[in-house]
């Protein structure tokens, strides 16, 4: 749904922003009847907007009691300052839409956010999801009780390959992490750019980087570290750097990744000016309007590391979803159109919009275009889902470990060295 | 020792003409003064000179040498400005050395030259201050100073006094005249002001509009100008010019009929009548007048008594220069006489006749 | 008589004086209010915050001089006043330097010196974030101008990755903001180099000056009140540089051109870490007023310069 708001990428430019959007919360008219429902996201527009839009207008012409408002906000405006004026208001919008991971347990913290148990524990709510939605890791959870409806599940790293250059080179998507060193070389060796990464920002990499992690460090150890419980400087974090610096002396990486932007390097990508392109599924999005139309893709996650490691077949992905407002004047008609939007019609509707439902049979049901549908195919095959740091842990763990793995892409440090560079760095964090 | 030709020197900027057919030379040891109203050119003539204008065509040379592309600093000239030019993040001492400094002259040397040259222009006292913290006649001598120094083939002066106030523009004129007499060097020297002109040239070049109207002494330009415009420009008060035509006896002012000889215009010509103040006089009696006037105006100077009367022909005021005191009051009417010896003819474009 | 006369008039006085102050407050008063209520209390506030761990949501937890002792011992936020202080370097020698070469250089009347003038100037009215994602597109690695203008006269191997090196990015973000720059300058030192006299340089020219000695004699000299404050420009706007690192390079590659504006940002903004990006802000204003102090200091000192 809002694929480049990762927590790295938000900025705040607009401080000013804030006390506009006080203004415009605390201005908000007050009705009698019928009771109305606010709703404040950032979809300013596109096949996703459309689809809510309608979905909206069928609940109020089943609902006529009930009248549903749409706040609206730009993505970065939403992220640094629209979303949490609202909710500091004296009214805040009955349903607000929030990330899986922090910000959600966050919210849960400072009673921005409802305790949901009730109402997803009635008639079967709860169960119409896929079951990984409400698992501890993926950050809908905060002690155990559910905070947010989750509406979409985003990928967030993988491997996009160029058809026709993978057909030249007679090159198939690995099985496995020595086929994918392979298929490295033998790019490199054809003189072409095996992968195109923009990490100025860190997190292209990062993400990547984190998830050949969890599929080699032990899922505690894992967690751990970036509690900052434990240590980076172990020889299973040691092992997955080191596989990150395969590909660099395989030739693997782009010259200039170190300063590139995210958003160029996903044009070099489309430009058939590099083989492979390791990003999260908002790419399918952002092909249909920036790639020539026979432009041919396709993908394939991570390949095998570790047979023996729990987490050996995991998507690494993120949860967005719709949170209520205890504080609100109307959440139990919050629930209500909550209730509307994610029943699976409806879900299926919102899946053929180009949203990942994580409502059951939705993905299956929804007529989808060849790459929605291997996206979905992907995280139907996918053992385990496993969040990105940046939305789990403290960001600023979550960015030195990105630095870490930028080192040693760009051969400035070992793998050895870049983790005693970060335990050093992460010695000044709490 | 430098003599300095102009030989049909012309100066355009642009398609604008500054300058035309200038030719003329100035003797070496001569004090040369160009003088004329503003925009006549004088100044760029100057500049010329001191290689700080090009020569758009003729030549220019000095000692002989043709110097139109002669770098500046090579013609061994200096140049006082009216705007003194002096460096304000200087000290005077480093105002009046920075061109010995420049020449490589030793540091113990130029202190020396510095200490002696202010000492001739009483500047000894303050050598360590800036321009700021002078007067503007001390910043003049700093300024002239620094041309000493210089100790050039020609010094250049452009319009050095117009910045001074009455009192200090006599004193420094008169530096000016014995820095003259101790170098005997030649100086060229600009100004609009005819009296600068008068006291310290030995010859003066009257400019106008880019063209040369008269070169002469002082004197010879007083008594003999050679048109309307150097009559009109040199001497004050100014000459008086009266409408006038020529007649078999001599010539007519309005009705009054006066005898003079070789006029040089044909009879019944229209001519212009020039005489100075000082050639016209109150007669002792109305027989004796040359024609009657009423007194609009008088000036009492203290020596001499200025006196501002009906011209018989209308038009400008006449100015009488009446020696003493006296107790002539406006509105009376007194019989005026002129003295047929001093009077100057001018035919219609304005160039003297005979 | 004459004793108790002046105690007396001395005692009116000081009362007298007390009336004026209270007068003169109701006068002052409105200005203060406004004085405390946008500058005295945002400070405070700022002190306070930047001694508490607080997302900018939560509620702020106390912690003393825990960011503070953080900030000392954050290695990147350390080397980011090291490269703000080379890139402060560069923008004197791209920005003023070049400004003043280029000033001194068209300063002239003769016809299309003022279209130079402009065009010279003209990137200053650029956004700099657009200057910033333009000049991405000049350095970059594949599709570049400067690389592909390498390969076109047979220096292939000198294409680099600009914005990709430690060693090029902050030289290549200096570059920048000289071209951005440069001819705010140059118009800054253009108006003062006209008020300079013409003779001044004549004097000069025909004691055998050349352009060089006149440069150094007289233009820098002359010059110099308006060089502090382009230099004042300079290191405080440098200090406050934050488009041209963002849009350009993003404190990368390996927080080479990490400046304390970028980590700020970082810090407040992306990792949610309000009181610590507060805490830092309040190092850095601290490091601006010290600078500032130690510059009026030395500024009040020169001369103003009279012709």
């Amino acid at each position: 749904m809002l694929p480049r708001t990762h927590a790295l990428t938000r900025r705040a430019f607009s401080l000013l922003a804030l006390g506009a959007a006080a203004w415009g919360s605390a201005s908000l008219p007050t009705l009698a009847a019928p009771a109305e429902v606010r709703i404040t996201h950032s979809m300013t527009g596109g096949a996703q907007k459309e689809a809510f839009d309608a979905i909206v207008a069928a609940f109020e012409a089943a609902h006529p009691d009930i009248k549903i408002k749409q706040i609206v906000y730009d993505d970065d405006l939403y992220s640094d300052t629209g979303l949490i004026t609202q909710l500091k208001s004296s009214s805040p919008p009955e349903i607000y839409f929030q990330w899986a991971g922090a910000p959600t347990q966050r919210d849960a913290r400072e009673g921005f956010a409802m305790d949901l148990s009730e109402a997803l524990g009635a008639e079967g709510w709860k169960d119409s999801f896929i079951a990984p939605a409400f698992s501890q890791q993926m950050g809908v959870l905060n002690d155990g009780k559910p905070y947010l409806v989750p509406i979409t599940l985003d990928v967030t790293n993988v491997i996009w390959y160029n058809k026709q250059i993978f057909k030249e080179a007679g090159i198939a998507p690995p099985a496995n992490w020595a086929e994918l060193i392979d298929l490295t070389k033998k790019l490199a060796g054809k003189g072409e750019t095996p992968f195109v990464i923009g990490n100025q920002e860190l997190w292209p990499l990062g993400n990547w980087a984190s998830h050949i992690a969890s599929r080699v460090v032990p899922p505690a150890d894992y967690e751990a570290a970036f509690r900052l419980e434990k240590p980076f400087n172990t020889p299973d974090f040691e092992k997955a750097l080191n596989l990150v610096d395969e590909i660099r002396l395989a030739g693997g990486f782009n010259k200039d990744i170190a300063g590139l932007g995210a958003d160029p390097a996903m044009s070099t990508f489309f430009q058939g000016a590099a083989a492979m392109h390791p990003i999260g599924s908002w790419l399918v999005s952002s092909a249909a309007e920036l790639a020539e139309k026979d432009f041919d893709y396709d993908e394939f996650n991570t390949p095998l590391i570790d047979p023996a490691h729990p987490l050996k077949d995991s998507v690494i992905g993120t949860l967005t979803g719709f949170a209520v407002s205890p504080k609100s004047r109307n959440p139990q008609q919050a629930i209500t159109f909550l209730r509307f939007f994610t029943s699976p019609e409806n879900q299926v509707k919102w899946a053929e919009a180009g949203s990942f439902s994580p409502v059951k049979g939705a993905m299956e049901k929804a007529k989808l275009d060849p790459k929605t549908k291997a996206m979905a195919d992907l995280l139907n095959s996918a053992g385990s889902l496993v969040p990105p740091p940046d939305t789990t842990y403290p960001v600023e763990v979550a960015e030195a470990y990105y630095q870490a793995a930028a080192y040693v892409a760009g051969g400035e440090k070992s793998p050895k060295d870049a983790l005693v560079w970060l335990d050093d760095r992460v010695k000044t964090m709490k | 020792m430098a003599k300095i030709e102009f030989d049909r020197v012309y100066k355009n900027y642009g398609d604008t003409p500054v300058l035309h057919d200038v030719t003329l030379s100035i003797e070496s040891g001569e004090l040369c003064v160009f003088v004329g109203p503003s925009g006549c050119g004088k100044s760029t003539l100057l500049r010329m000179v001191a290689g700080l204008e090009t020569v758009s065509a003729g030549e220019i040379r000095l000692a002989g040498r043709r110097a139109n592309e002669l770098p500046p600093p090579e013609r061994n000239v200096a140049m006082v400005f009216q705007t003194y030019a002096l460096f304000p993040h200087m000290t005077v001492a480093q105002n009046m050395g920075f061109g010995l400094k420049i020449r490589g002259v030793p540091a113990a040397a130029r202190t020396a030259k510095i200490a002696d040259v202010a000492k001739a222009l009483q500047l000894d006292g303050l050598l360590d201050r800036r321009p700021a913290q002078l007067s503007g006649g001390q910043r003049q001598r700093v300024a002239i100073g620094r041309a000493m120094l210089r100790d050039p083939d020609v010094y250049m002066f452009d319009e050095p006094l117009s910045n001074l106030d009455a009192a200090l523009r006599i004193q420094t004129r008169l530096e000016i005249a014995r820095l003259h007499q101790m170098t005997r060097r030649s100086m060229v020297y600009v100004t609009h002001d005819q009296i600068e002109a008068m006291t310290l040239a030995d010859r003066i070049i009257v400019l106008n509009r880019g063209r040369v109207e008269q070169v002469g002494s002082p004197m010879e330009l007083y008594d003999h100008p050679a048109n309307i415009f150097v009559a009109g420009f040199i001497g004050s008060p100014k000459i008086n010019l009266l409408e006038a035509t020529v007649t078999e006896q001599g010539f007519a002012i309005g009705q009054v009929p006066l005898a003079a000889a070789g006029i040089g215009a044909r009879l019944g010509a229209k001519v212009t009548l020039g005489i100075r103040p000082e050639h016209l006089a109150i007669a002792r009696s109305e027989s004796e007048a040359t024609f009657v006037s009423d007194v609009a105006l008088v000036e009492r100077l203290g020596g001499e008594t200025l006196v501002y009367a009906q011209s018989p022909v209308g038009g400008d005021l006449l100015i009488l220069k009446v020696q003493g005191k006296t107790s002539l009051k406006p509105g009376e009417r007194i019989p005026v006489v002129i003295e047929p010896e001093h009077l100057h003819f001018f035919d219609a474009r304005g160039a003297r006749l005979s | 008589m004459t004793r108790g006369a002046l105690r007396v008039s001395n005692s009116t006085g000081a009362t007298g004086a007390i009336r004026a102050g209270a007068t003169g407050l109701i006068f002052v008063a409105p200005a203060l209010v406004l004085y405390a209520a946008f500058v005295l209390w945002p400070l405070a506030s700022s002190v306070y915050y930047s001694m508490t761990d607080w997302d900018g949501i939560s509620q702020a937890r106390w912690i003393g001089f825990a960011n503070f002792e953080r900030a000392f011992a954050d290695k990147i936020h350390l080397a980011s006043y090291l490269h703000v202080t080379l890139y402060i370097l560069g923008t004197l020698v791209f920005e003023v330097s070049f400004g003043l070469f280029m000033a001194v250089l068209l300063n002239s009347d003769r016809p299309g010196f003022a279209l130079l003038r402009a065009l010279f100037f003209s990137p200053v009215v650029l956004s700099m974030s657009a200057a910033g994602v333009l000049w991405t597109f000049v350095f970059d690695y594949r599709t570049g101008i400067i690389n592909a203008s390498l390969k076109g006269i047979g220096l292939a191997d000198w294409a680099q990755p600009w914005l990709s090196q430690p060693t090029t990015a902050l030289l290549c973000v200096m570059l920048v903001s000289g071209w951005k720059f440069a001819g705010l300058y140059m118009i800054l030192f253009f108006a003062a180099l006209r008020r300079i006299p013409r003779h001044l340089y004549e004097a000069a020219r025909l004691e055998g000056a050349g352009p060089v000695w006149s440069f150094f004699n007289i233009t820098l000299p002359l010059l110099k009140q308006n060089v502090l404050v382009a230099v004042l420009l300079a290191v405080t706007g440098g200090f406050a540089g934050f488009d041209l690192f963002f849009t350009m390079t993003n404190g990368q590659p390996y927080n080479s051109t990490e400046v304390p504006a970028t980590w700020i940002m970082k810090q407040a903004f992306d990792n949610d870490q309000l009181g610590y990006g507060i805490a830092l802000t309040v190092i850095l204003t601290g490091v601006v007023c010290l600078i500032s102090l130690i510059y009026l200091r030395y500024a009040e000192r020169s001369h103003v310069v009279e012709y």
